[in-house]
C-alpha cells in the first residue's frame, strides 16, 4: 500500500483517537505536538491501525516508531 | 448545563488515575464546538477528557428503589484465557437511593438539571467495568455512550459482552447495552486495561535448589510481590531463611506462605512500615535473638509510582515521594546494618534502569532511586567487610510496571530474580559496589 492511499484513513484513526477534528498528521509529527498523545492513546492508535489496515505490529515495531513518518512508512510496508 | 437539553452522547477518556487528597483543576469549554468538553488537569498534564454532546428536550428523572442492586458482591476474576471464549454476561443493576443522591450532591451534580440517564449510565459502566467484564485489577481507560432516554423503571438491565481482547496491552473493549431487548435506554462501548493478578511474584514456584544458601539468613524488605517474591521463594528454594517484609499486601503474604511450603527453607513474613526506623531497630532485635545475624539484606520496596512532572504543582508530591522512597531503604539500612555478618554478609539494593534512562513521568522515582544508590554507596565506604549490591533491573511485568505500553517486552520477575542473586553470590570483593542489571 503507498503512503497516499495511507494517509487519509490514518488521519481519521488519529482525529478519532484524540478526538480532534482538525488534526492533520504530518511526518514530522511525534507525541509532544499532539495533546493527549500518551501511553492509552498510543495503544488505542495502534490497535486502531491494525484494525483498519489488518495487520499486526509487532513490539519491536511499535517500540521502534520515533515519529508519524516512521508510522506511515511501517503500515505502507505492512498493508496489502 | 444548556436549558432545555438533555446529555445524548457521551465520550470520557481516563488518562491517568484520580486519585484522593490531590487539587486537580477542572476546565469546562463549551464554545470550541457543538457540545461541551471537559478536562480534569493536574498541573500541565490532563488526568480526563470527557466530551458531552446534547439533544432537545428537559432532562428527567425517574424513581429510585431505596435498595441498591449489584449481581455480584465480589468482581469476576477473569484469567485471560477466559477472554478467548468471548464472554457474555446479564443483570440487573440500580443504585441505592440514598447513596446516589449523596454522590450527585457531592459532586455539585443538580439531578433536575441533568437527569438520571447520564449518571445512571455512566455509574452502571463503571461497575460494568470493576465488577464484570474484565473486572478485577481493571484499569477503566474509555467510554463512549449513547443514551436514548431516562431509564423507564430502576432498577434497569444490563447486557456487556466482549468486543476483542489485545493480549499485548491487556486492552479490553466491550460493548453493553442497557434496558430490555424491547427497549434499550443507553448504549455504549468500554475500554479497560486487564492487569491479572498473574504478574505477581507468586506465578511460578522455584523447584528445591542445590542448597547453596543453606543456614543463611535473609531480610527482604518489599516482599509480597513482584521482584520481592520471587527472590523470598529464591531464597527458601536454595534451603534458607527468609524474613519477607511487606506492608499492606496481606492476601499475597498469604499466597507467598502457601507457595513456599513444600520448598526446604524457611519463609516467615512479617508486616509492618520498613520507613520506619523504630520498626526497624525492634526487628533487629528480634533478628539478633532469633537468628544471630543477616547474610542478606534485599531493599526492595518502593511506593507506587504516579505519574508527575517536575513542575510547580507536582513539587510537594515529588519531595514527599523521594522521603518515603528513601526511607525504605535509609531506615531498614541504618538499623539491620550492624547484624550484617561481616565478613561474607551483603546488602542487595534494588534500583532501576529509570535512573540511566529516566521515564518523562517518573522524576521522583528516578530521584528516589539515585538518592538510594548514593546512600548505598557510602555505607559501602563505611562497611569495607560488607559486600554491597546495586541492581538496575529493566521494565519487569510487576504490579509497578504493568501499564500498556510498560509490558511491552517486560521480564519475569523470576528471572531478573535468579540472574541478580548469582550476581550477588559472587560478589567476593567485599568493600565494592557490584553494579548488576
Amino acid at each position: 500500500m503507498n503512503r497516499d492511499t495511507v494517509i487519509p484513513p490514518l488521519n481519521a484513526i488519529f482525529q478519532d483517537v484524540f478526538d480532534d477534528p482538525s488534526l492533520e498528521v504530518s511526518d514530522d509529527m511525534t507525541a509532544p505536538d499532539v495533546e493527549g498523545w500518551d501511553s492509552l492513546s498510543h495503544v488505542n492508535l495502534i490497535v486502531a491501525v491494525e484494525k483498519e489496515f489488518k495487520i499486526r505490529l509487532t513490539t519491536a515495531e511499535v517500540r521502534g516508531l520515533s515519529n508519524v513518518g516512521d508510522f506511515i512508512a511501517l503500515i505502507s510496508r505492512k498493508a496489502t | 448545563m444548556p436549558d432545555h437539553q438533555t446529555p445524548s452522547n457521551v465520550r470520557i477518556d481516563f488518562k491517568s488515575p484520580l486519585v484522593l487528597d490531590v487539587d486537580y483543576t477542572i476546565t469546562v469549554d463549551a464554545e470550541a464546538f457543538e457540545g461541551v468538553r471537559i478536562t480534569i488537569v493536574d498541573g500541565s498534564a490532563a488526568m480526563m477528557r470527557a466530551r458531552l454532546r446534547f439533544r432537545s428536550g428537559d432532562p428527567e428523572s425517574v424513581g429510585l428503589p431505596e435498595n441498591g442492586i449489584a449481581p455480584l458482591r465480589d468482581s469476576r476474576g477473569l484469567k485471560t484465557t477466559d477472554f478467548e471464549r468471548m464472554p457474555a454476561f446479564r443483570g440487573a443493576y440500580a443504585p441505592a437511593r440514598a447513596a446516589y443522591q449523596e454522590l450527585l450532591s457531592s459532586l455539585g451534580i443538580d439531578r433536575r438539571a441533568w437527569g438520571d440517564g447520564l449518571p445512571m449510565a455512566v455509574l452502571c459502566s463503571s461497575y460494568l467495568t470493576g465488577m464484570e467484564l474484565p473486572g478485577e485489577s481493571a484499569i477503566y481507560s474509555g467510554l463512549r455512550l449513547n443514551i436514548l432516554g431516562p431509564p423507564p423503571q430502576v432498577p434497569f438491565d444490563y447486557e456487556i459482552a466482549l468486543d476483542s481482547y489485545d493480549s499485548r496491552f491487556g486492552m479490553v473493549k466491550s460493548r453493553f447495552t442497557l434496558g430490555t431487548e424491547s427497549a434499550i435506554w443507553a448504549s455504549g462501548d468500554i475500554s479497560a486495561i486487564s492487569r491479572p493478578a498473574h504478574h505477581r511474584g507468586v506465578a511460578s514456584c522455584p523447584a528445591a535448589g542445590t542448597g547453596r544458601f543453606a543456614g543463611k539468613s535473609a531480610i527482604i524488605i518489599g516482599a509480597s510481590r513482584g521482584l520481592g517474591a520471587a527472590m523470598a521463594l529464591e531464597l527458601v528454594a536454595e534451603g534458607g531463611t527468609v524474613i519477607g517484609v511487606y506492608s499492606r499486601s496481606q492476601e499475597d503474604a498469604n499466597e507467598l506462605l502457601a507457595a513456599s511450603r513444600n520448598l526446604p527453607g524457611r519463609l516467615i513474613m512479617e508486616r509492618g512500615d520498613a520507613s520506619d526506623l523504630t520498626w526497624c531497630v525492634a526487628l533487629r532485635g528480634r533478628v539478633r535473638a532469633e537468628l544471630g545475624a543477616l547474610d542478606l539484606l534485599v531493599c526492595n520496596a518502593a511506593p507506587a509510582i504516579p505519574s508527575l512532572r517536575v513542575e510547580e504543582a507536582c513539587y510537594d508530591r515529588i519531595l514527599a515521594y523521594i522521603g518515603k522512597g528513601l526511607a525504605l531503604v535509609g531506615a531498614p539500612l541504618s538499623a539491620l546494618l550492624e547484624v550484617i555478618s561481616a565478613p561474607g554478609g551483603c546488602v542487595l539494593t534494588i534500583s532501576s534502569s529509570a535512573v540511566e534512562e529516566p521515564p518523562a513521568a517518573w522524576p521522583h522515582y528516578v530521584a528516589m532511586k539515585a538518592a538510594a544508590e548514593g546512600l548505598v554507596r557510602t555505607a559501602a565506604v563505611a562497611n569495607p567487610k560488607v559486600t554491597f549490591c546495586i541492581a538496575r533491573p529493566g521494565r519487569m511485568l510487576t504490579d509497578m510496571s504493568d501499564t500498556p505500553i510498560g509490558r511491552l517486552d517486560a521480564e519475569a520477575p523470576q528471572s531478573v530474580s535468579r540472574r541478580i542473586l548469582e550476581h550477588a553470590w559472587e560478589g567476593t570483593a567485599s568493600g565494592t559496589v557490584l553494579l548488576c542489571r
